[in-house]
């Protein structure tokens, strides 16, 4: 996975290092920008069902690991779905399509939805842990997921992201989310 | 509050450059293709710089690490248009990398010319790029880069003082990547305004002096002079 | 029309307001970020801290590595490895473009010829095309056509290289030497040492010298270990740990060593015996020398006679009439008020200590110029004290197979250049660019005429551009790595570190290739070497290990405070009781080592033939006697006494030819020695701190008292002309240098690889200078002319 991850990266870098706009474009790119961030609808590997496995008693962290210890939340591996699905446990044709997979020995590349520009640290653990925030005001209602999200409940922007800071008395300093 | 501050005790610097190169690792700096090496257009945040003194035989070189001053009275910031430098509340001169657009009045404007601009899209060539610390933005074509003070290192390490309930983060917690690597244990960090740290200690030695002091930048990279050679009847 | 930020503002000018705004809303600019910025940052996987050793020289730093999603990220020092204790030097650094270098060899390759292209293959097919090789030569008794070249110098694979090598039934394996071995060899002719058959080593208490004599050592640019030297440089100047340590630094380069000693003392080109010399002469006639050593514990200090009724010249009387202030000062062209006040500096105070001469393959330094150094040692009655010098046994990796220890080595590199002659068809280079590096271009036709060259280089370099055959070797982030006490170490010392991240591609560590070579060549080298990988073989060496009833595993300062406690007090206790627990112990905290190895007690009884430490070495004079004295014509001298004595000899003719009014002193850059390094952006942007960062190129250095005089600005080329041939260089002005020296480094842009570069060698130009008693080269200074390209 981190592979993919790597290569995905490296072709957005050359994406944006080759951009080249006229100026009109741009700016109505720009203008339209203001009032609709566009943003692709996601598609994943597995169409997982958070609603059902959350009913089932699966806590955030038993597949996103890292979010009460990191920046990162994580995502799952094939290895920890593999603890319950070695085997299929239901008729569910998107568990045949994860149990084939695993047997197939294939990692599982989630693409990942909620994502910050990479001149921004943002720390799950500083907001979920220290600042007491729950994952719904961020993810939306996630025990009501019967699919995986298309896109970001969120908007990330930056205006959204110092809302929130001023309401809290968070700080609004450059440097305590830029790097 | 802390206000973060360096002391480079330069009696015992070898200028062996670890600084350098650690910094450059640690902050994702593109090494330059040989011929625009050649040119002088190296980025590197913290540089070692020889003064030499007197001619042979009683000549003197001396060697000045020189990362960014991080000045309590930053010149660099207040030229800037956009605000994409400024100095925060803990006294770290920050470059907001997405914010710059690259008129380099900053660089012009500061006195230890510890300011570099971005000449060219960063490459790495494949697969070099494997090596980037995912905590530090790759700065594109056309801003103006410097020495952070390793900031990622003090915002990870403030979420962790955060996250166990700590107001302040603690002495040795926030390093930033040039004192780490220093072979000679020639470098401290610390909080100046903490009467009880190594780096206020040092500042208050007799052998303390800061880069230009004339020019009221008030820095906050110290130096310590070099040192008086033992006398003999010890 | 080409879109960046400047653009971008003058369009939205409205947004912005230009440059007038004083303060900008926070708002007003996040929007232009968000429109030009993609969201980028990406889930980049988990993140980890391992611990691993350097293999970038043969000190074998330990090192605390950070990965993140299985990508090397950073390289530090570890801060519980004895020998490095957090810091790292900056080619430790670099390791991160090693391991992702864009010129890595991930897999066995073969070529026809090196004109020819490369063609991958597996590591069976290519294992058996040299492993029918080494078959057919031993078939035919030829196994001394087989050469193998190593970098290593030290820990396991190293001395798997050179059994490996004996075991099929060849004596030709070199190793890179430490540097010590000329220093090494004075003291082991003045001191003795044990005919035990075991190794010994020159181990010198540096952390603890108050006052060091360097005859020429670059102490900070890659001598002995660096990050290990650097430490001890900070120390010597820690105002908490008490007095200050005084560096004084003979030599006539300004070297970053000079420039950051308390005192340069810039000598005249191979002057540095009778330097010290001078100094002892001081010593001895104002009576500071150390008298209670001297007198009870040296002998050939007083005028002696021998058996058969010979009358000798002792040293006091030797140094009295030969080395007078005056004479001393002609030679070295220092003042005898500087001679005089450092020997009574060197003498004022316990802890003083003299180190030297300078070392590199291409400089291995003189016997004479060493046992002089040596002699100061004796004076002032440093041999095994606190702070001084001594011989210690040698403590490693033990392979453990019958005569595992018993290690050949031939150090020196005239012994090579003399084998390249004899027709060998196999040569191995592994870690070997030193070793081309040292080389002219008739050595280097030589090579050119080895039927099969193998390189075991991870990246790209000067063996693999010689190479028909890569068996590419991976770094030491990939896979086990060992350390050991690096040379002068006062301790003894074992690390062992797993891999931190897989071998890249298709590299194998280079202790793997050779066992499966030895399975492949011969069953009866397979059952020598019976493990399947280096893992078991370094288990099965740690049992053997596990016996000791001494050290500790490694851990922080204040459990080595409190082990020293322990020993004075005659206490060991162990923190192991079984190989299991030694094992998990050592891959736990990653070594083991013995903070009591040095006695710091003045030695008292020596392994001579007197049983005293010898002015006059009898050993030395025996071993003369048996050659029939010193080879003809190098060294016209008519008292037999002369030769035996700690002596100065002219290096260089006095009369220069026509214009050859420079002397060009080749040394070892730190980001360049042992020949690695070259491939590395990072290094090759630091390879000097006397200018600007301008690498990728070879140079010299020269005082700019001669370059004003000649013109010369800095960067200019120029042609570098000696007896032999001439080169191209880019100057690099030095200010304060001395003037008629030229400081020329070895290494220097990459010969192979996407920055490769075509430049004439050094060795091209230099004309070696032969040591009479050891009878290989001991200098490479050279006198050159230089004019402007």
């Amino acid at each position: 996975m981190a592979d993919t991850v790597q290569q995905e990266s490296q072709e957005e870098n050359a994406g944006h290092r080759n951009r080249l706009l006229a100026g009109k474009a741009f700016v109505a790119a720009f203008l339209l920008a203001l009032i609709w961030p566009f943003t692709p609808s996601i598609e994943q590997p597995i169409q997982y069902n958070h609603q059902k496995h959350i009913a089932a008693g699966l806590e955030c962290s038993n597949c996103h690991t890292l979010y009460e210890n990191s920046a990162w939340a994580g995502l799952p591996t094939a290895d920890a779905c593999a603890a319950c699905h070695a085997e299929p446990v239901t008729d569910s044709s998107e568990e045949a399509k994860l149990v084939q997979m695993l047997s197939e020995g294939k990692p599982l590349e989630w693409k990942q939805v909620n994502r910050v520009p990479n001149h921004v640290y943002f720390s799950h653990k500083t907001h979920a842990v220290a600042g007491e925030i729950e994952c719904a005001t961020c993810h939306g209602k996630m025990d009501e997921r019967t699919a995986p999200p298309p896109a970001p409940f969120f908007e990330w922007s930056m205006d959204n992201c110092i809302n929130c800071h001023e309401d809290r008395n968070a700080s609004v300093d450059c440097n305590a989310c830029h790097r | 509050m802390a206000r973060w501050g360096m002391v480079i005790d330069l009696d015992k610097c070898t200028a062996c450059q670890s600084c350098v190169v650690a910094c450059q690792v640690e902050n994702n700096v593109p090494s330059m293709t040989p011929e625009e090496s050649l040119k002088g257009r190296n980025i590197s945040w913290i540089k070692v710089v020889p003064f030499p003194e007197g001619s042979f035989p009683e000549a003197k070189i001396r060697f000045l690490p020189l990362p960014c001053m991080h000045c309590d009275d930053p010149p660099c910031v207040t030229v800037c248009p956009v605000d994409a430098t400024n100095i925060n509340e803990e006294g770290i001169v920050r470059q907001i990398f997405a914010r710059c657009i690259g008129c380099r009045y900053c660089t012009t404007a500061c006195p230890y010319t510890v300011r570099y601009f971005n000449w060219y899209e960063p490459i790495w060539p494949q697969p070099m790029e494997q090596a980037h610390n995912p905590d530090v933005s790759v700065r594109p074509k056309g801003v103006v880069e410097k020495c952070t003070f390793c900031h990622h290192r003090l915002q990870k390490a403030r979420a962790n003082a955060i996250a166990e309930d700590r107001a302040v983060v603690a002495p040795g917690e926030y390093t930033p990547a040039c004192v780490e690597s220093c072979g000679p244990k020639a470098m401290y960090f610390g909080d100046l305004d903490d009467p009880n740290s190594e780096v206020s200690d040092l500042s208050r030695s007799p052998r303390a002096f800061r880069l230009l002091e004339e020019l009221g930048t008030r820095p906050k990279v110290i130096y310590l002079a070099e040192g008086e050679r033992s006398g003999t009847t010890g | 029309m080409r879109l960046g930020r400047r653009e971008f503002i003058t369009l939205a000018g409205g947004v912005a307001g230009g440059a007038a705004l004083g303060r900008v809303s926070l708002r007003g600019i996040s929007r232009l970020n968000e429109a030009l910025e993609p969201p980028s940052a990406l889930y980049p996987g988990e993140e980890q801290w391992l611990r691993s050793i350097c293999s970038l020289c043969s000190g074998g730093c330990g090192l605390k590595v950070r990965t993140v999603g299985g990508r090397v990220i950073k390289v530090d020092g570890n801060p519980i490895y004895p020998v490095n204790r957090d810091g790292i030097c900056p080619r430790g650094q670099t390791l991160t473009q090693l391991i992702y270098h864009p010129d890595r060899i991930l897999a066995p390759a073969h070529r026809s010829a090196i004109d020819q292209p490369w063609e991958t293959s597996s590591w069976d097919q290519t294992l058996e095309s040299l492993a029918s090789t080494l078959r057919r030569l031993r078939g035919a008794d030829q196994q001394n056509r087989v050469l193998m070249v190593s970098g290593r110098s030290r820990g396991l694979t190293s001395k798997l290289c050179s059994h490996f090598l004996s075991s099929y039934g060849s004596n030709h394996f070199f190793e890179l030497p430490s540097g010590m071995e000329t220093s090494q060899r004075a003291l082991e002719f003045m001191a003795g040492i044990p005919n035990d058959g075991k190794a010994y080593r020159m181990a010198y208490d540096l952390e603890n010298s108050r006052y060091i004599l360097n005859f020429g050592c670059d102490l900070l640019e890659g001598w002995g270990t660096p990050a290990h030297t650097m430490r001890l440089f900070g120390q010597w100047r820690d105002i908490k740990r008490g007095r200050r340590t005084t560096l004084i630094h003979f030599g006539p380069r300004l070297s970053v060593t000079a420039a950051r000693s308390d005192e340069w003392v810039p000598v005249e080109v191979g002057t540095l015996g009778a330097m010290a010399l001078g100094i002892a002469f001081v010593l001895i006639s104002e009576d500071l020398y150390n008298r209670s050593f001297v007198e009870s514990f040296s002998f050939g200090f007083e005028d002696w006679t021998d058996r058969s009724g010979q009358a000798h010249m002792g040293f006091r009387r030797w140094v009295r009439e030969e080395y007078r202030l005056s004479r001393v000062s002609e030679i070295t062209g220092i003042s005898s008020e500087t001679i005089v006040r450092i020997a009574r500096e060197f003498a004022a105070q316990p802890g003083s200590i003299a180190i030297g001469p300078q070392q590199s393959p291409v400089q291995p330094g003189r016997l004479s110029d060493a046992m002089a150094i040596q002699a100061l040692n004796a004076l002032v009655g440093s041999i095994g004290t606190r702070g001084g010098v001594s011989l210690i046994p040698e403590f490693g990796w033990p392979l453990p197979v019958a005569d595992g220890n018993e290690t050949m080595r031939t150090a020196s590199l005239d012994g090579l250049v003399a084998v390249l002659d004899q027709s060998p068809e196999v040569l191995i280079l592994d870690q070997a660019a030193w070793f081309i590096d040292s080389l002219d271009d008739a050595h280097l036709d030589m090579l050119n005429r080895i039927p099969l060259i193998v390189s075991t280089s991870p990246v790209e370099d000067a063996t693999s551009k010689l190479a028909t055959l890569l068996l590419p070797d991976c770094t030491s982030l990939e896979s086990w790595t060992d350390g050991q006490s690096p040379s002068a170490y006062p301790y003894d010392l074992i690390a062992l570190t797993p891999p931190v991240i897989p071998p890249r591609g298709d590299s194998r560590p280079w202790g793997e290739t050779l066992l499966a070579l030895a399975r492949m060549t011969d069953p009866a080298l397979e059952s020598v070497y019976p493990w399947k990988d280096m893992e078991s073989l370094y288990r099965a060496s740690a049992n053997e290990l596990s016996r000791r009833e001494n050290g500790y595993l490694f851990g922080t300062q204040v459990d080595e405070q409190w082990q020293r406690m322990l020993e004075r007090s005659g206490w060991w206790n162990p923190d192991w009781t079984s190989e299991d627990e030694f094992w998990d112990g050592l891959v736990n905290k990653g070594g083991w080592w013995d903070p009591a190895t040095w006695v710091s007690e003045p030695q008292h009884s020596f392994q001579t033939v007197s049983g005293k430490f010898e002015f006059f070495s009898q050993r030395l004079e025996a071993l003369l006697r048996e050659k029939g004295g010193i080879q003809p014509g190098l060294q016209p001298s008519v008292e037999w006494d002369r030769q035996i004595l700690p002596h100065h000899a002219d290096i260089l003719p006095d009369n220069a030819p026509e214009g050859f009014e420079w002397t060009l002193d080749p040394y070892e850059p730190l980001v360049f020695f042992g020949g690695a390094s070259r491939q590395i952006p990072f290094l090759q942007q630091i390879t000097s701190p006397y200018s600007g960062p301008r690498g990728w190129r070879s140079w010299i250095e020269m005082s700019a008292e001669d370059a004003h005089r000649m013109g010369i600005e800095e960067d200019e080329t120029v042609w570098v002309e000696s007896a032999r041939s001439r080169i191209q260089r880019r100057v690099r002005i030095l200010e304060g240098g001395k003037p008629g020296i030229v400081g020329a480094p070895l290494g220097g842009a990459p010969t192979t690889g996407r920055w490769a570069r075509v430049e004439s060698t050094l060795a091209e130009i230099l004309v070696p200078i032969s040591d009479p008693y050891l009878g290989v080269r001991s200098h490479a200074t050279t006198r050159v002319k230089i004019y402007k390209a």
